[in-house]
């Protein structure tokens, strides 16, 4: 940020204590920003987007001058500091570079990686098509090619694992423990063919709708409907991330693996369902022992109604004619 | 889009054969990440320059994909049922994403957290000493005996000002007034306020002692 903010208010250092880092982060805001030239197609990428993200993304409608992701980043940083944003959609149309949609990934303030997407004049299948998926709607989402299971070290399959990264950044939403079975409504699937001739294949984004029909087993059938819009993109300029930083943003913290906790070491549950642990106890030298407050341990000690009795540190002749035998004090 | 006629609900399971499978099977098998509904189809995809056959392609890679993924999520998935409907639990998720903002870093422990720890009181007394006990220490009521009423511990009208400058009878402090008979008494004060100067008093100390922990701990003892 720019100035450092001394809170004078409660209110004030809540909401600043809200912006501080948190073991667990929550979901990612997008900010969905354009350039001079923003033509219908583009728009409808960035339309698109924040219908799918929304409440999480910040769809602004002015155009940005000057904006070159892959020159000078300073002011998509500032932006996105501003809305609190971790992923900027950035559009941009030139006639160099016609419909160019970058997406950035921001962490600690800067940009942590970037991929310019350029998008192919579409079928008309999709034009004026809805995307009747509600609010906060958790996608099925299907990578669908070679090119996304690849894990050498080539440059196309770092470029691809990186697109792919993103992507799930941007479209999937909500990390959740359940969810409800109707909630499994709509499929995104991003597909890619084959690389050709050397070249980067292009990526496929459709959306489907769900339907399930009875198919006499347990399982259902699956059919599908496309719903939404259709795009196709070839991918462009990339910029990767510097691996000590995604190291960094890569970082997990200690205590959050459940696992982690739960395991302690020693503790156990006998069968008959009482917790037990043993104790460790150091040697005890013996010959240090107190003895002269052991007010059982005298000789002259010897309780109202009982016989002389055995004592425990003391080697005491036992008389053989005792006719039971006591306990021994340990 | 041609819609598929619904099947009769009386087909007899057992004579009649599949139309439509119900399982896929590709050369190579599909990976999943459950936690993101994530399913990844590592088959070559046809090449996808040429339009025309582009769309059936995509679409039949799809429905393959969404019913290999909706049947391992109804297969593995632990399923409950609630008055709202049928529950997947989902896994926690393996492909990681990378974080927005970097980890916080642990504060140093305040001078009286460090004695606490190591005297072992209050939080870090031990498995007795959370629990219900610490829950109350929080709440803001607390049982006033005289009204037989839950009055606030603190806050707007809360117990701890019960003293200060609104009763009718104060009573005089016996140590007090033999201090004040040997040194004398201030100038200018009146005893019913003294409850009230001596929670400022201990407001004042204790935001004295948080500024010099958030000196000591540097800026992320801050808010």
């Amino acid at each position: 940020m720019l100035r450092e903010v001394k809170p004078r208010t409660a209110r004030t250092a809540r909401i600043l204590k809200s912006r501080d880092a948190k073991p667990i982060e929550d979901r990612k805001k997008t900010l969905l920003l354009h350039g001079p030239k923003c033509p219908p197609p583009l728009h409808s990428v960035l339309k698109t987007i924040h219908t799918l993200t929304r409440p999480h993304s910040v769809l602004l409608t002015k155009k940005n001058e000057n904006i070159h992701p892959f020159e000078n980043v300073d002011s998509l940083e500032f932006l996105a500091g501003k809305n609190e944003c971790g992923l900027v959609v950035w559009g941009s149309s030139s006639k160099k570079r016609p419909n160019g949609v970058t997406i950035l990934r921001i962490f600690d303030g800067r940009v942590l990686d970037m991929v310019e997407l350029l998008l192919l004049p579409a079928d008309s299948g999709g034009e004026g098509r809805k995307l009747p998926v509600g609010v906060e709607m958790k996608p099925m989402i299907l990578f669908a090619g070679s090119v996304w299971g690849d894990t050498s070290t080539s440059e196309m399959a770092q470029t691809y694992s990186m697109v792919k990264s993103l992507f799930l950044d941007v479209f999937s939403g909500e990390e959740v423990r359940s969810i409800d079975v109707e909630g499994l409504q709509y499929l995104l699937m991003i597909a890619a063919g084959e690389p050709e001739n050397g070249q980067n294949p292009m990526v496929h984004l459709r959306w489907y709708k769900v339907r399930t029909r009875r198919s006499g087993q347990k399982l259902p059938r699956v059919e599908l409907d496309e719903v939404g819009p259709t795009f196709d993109f070839r991918v462009g300029r990339t910029k990767e991330a510097d691996a000590a930083v995604m190291k960094e943003a890569m970082k997990k913290g200690r205590g959050l693996d459940e696992d982690f906790r739960s395991k302690q070491k020693n503790v156990g549950m006998d069968t008959v369902g009482d917790k037990v642990g043993r104790v460790h106890l150091s040697r005890q030298d013996l010959g240090q022992l107190q003895t002269r407050k052991m007010k059982g341990l005298k000789r002259g000690a010897a309780l109202t109604g009982e016989k002389d009795m055995a004592d425990g540190m003391e080697i005491d002749e036992v008389s053989e004619d005792e006719p039971a035998k006591k306990p021994r004090l340990a | 889009m041609s819609e598929a006629p619904p099947q009769s609900t009386l087909v007899p399971a057992v004579s009649k054969p599949d139309r439509q499978p119900v399982t896929v099977s590709k050369p190579t098998p599909y990976t999943f990440d459950l936690g993101h509904l994530l399913a990844t189809d590592p088959n070559p995809f046809p090449s996808t320059s040429d339009i025309t056959n582009r769309n059936e392609l995509l679409r039949s890679t799809a429905r393959d994909g969404a019913q290999s993924l909706l049947n391992e999520l109804l297969s593995t998935r632990p399923i409950t049922s609630s008055l709202d409907g049928l529950t997947l639990s989902l896994p926690p998720t393996t492909t990681q994403l990378p974080r927005w903002k970097p980890l916080p870093k642990p504060k140093p422990p305040t001078k009286w957290e460090a004695f606490a720890r190591r005297k072992g009181i209050g939080k870090f007394a031990g498995a007795a000493s959370g629990g219900a006990k610490l829950e109350d220490r929080r709440k803001n009521m607390v049982y006033d005996e005289e009204s037989g009423e839950w009055v606030k511990k603190w806050g707007y009208k809360g117990k701890n000002k019960e003293g200060e400058g609104n009763d009718w009878l104060v009573e005089l402090d016996e140590k007090k007034l033999k201090s004040e008979e040997k040194h004398g008494q201030p100038e200018g004060r009146n005893v019913r306020m003294e409850g009230k100067r001596e929670r400022m008093e201990r407001i004042r100390r204790q935001e004295r002692r948080e500024r010099s922990n958030a000196r000591r701990g540097g800026k992320q003892a801050r808010t």
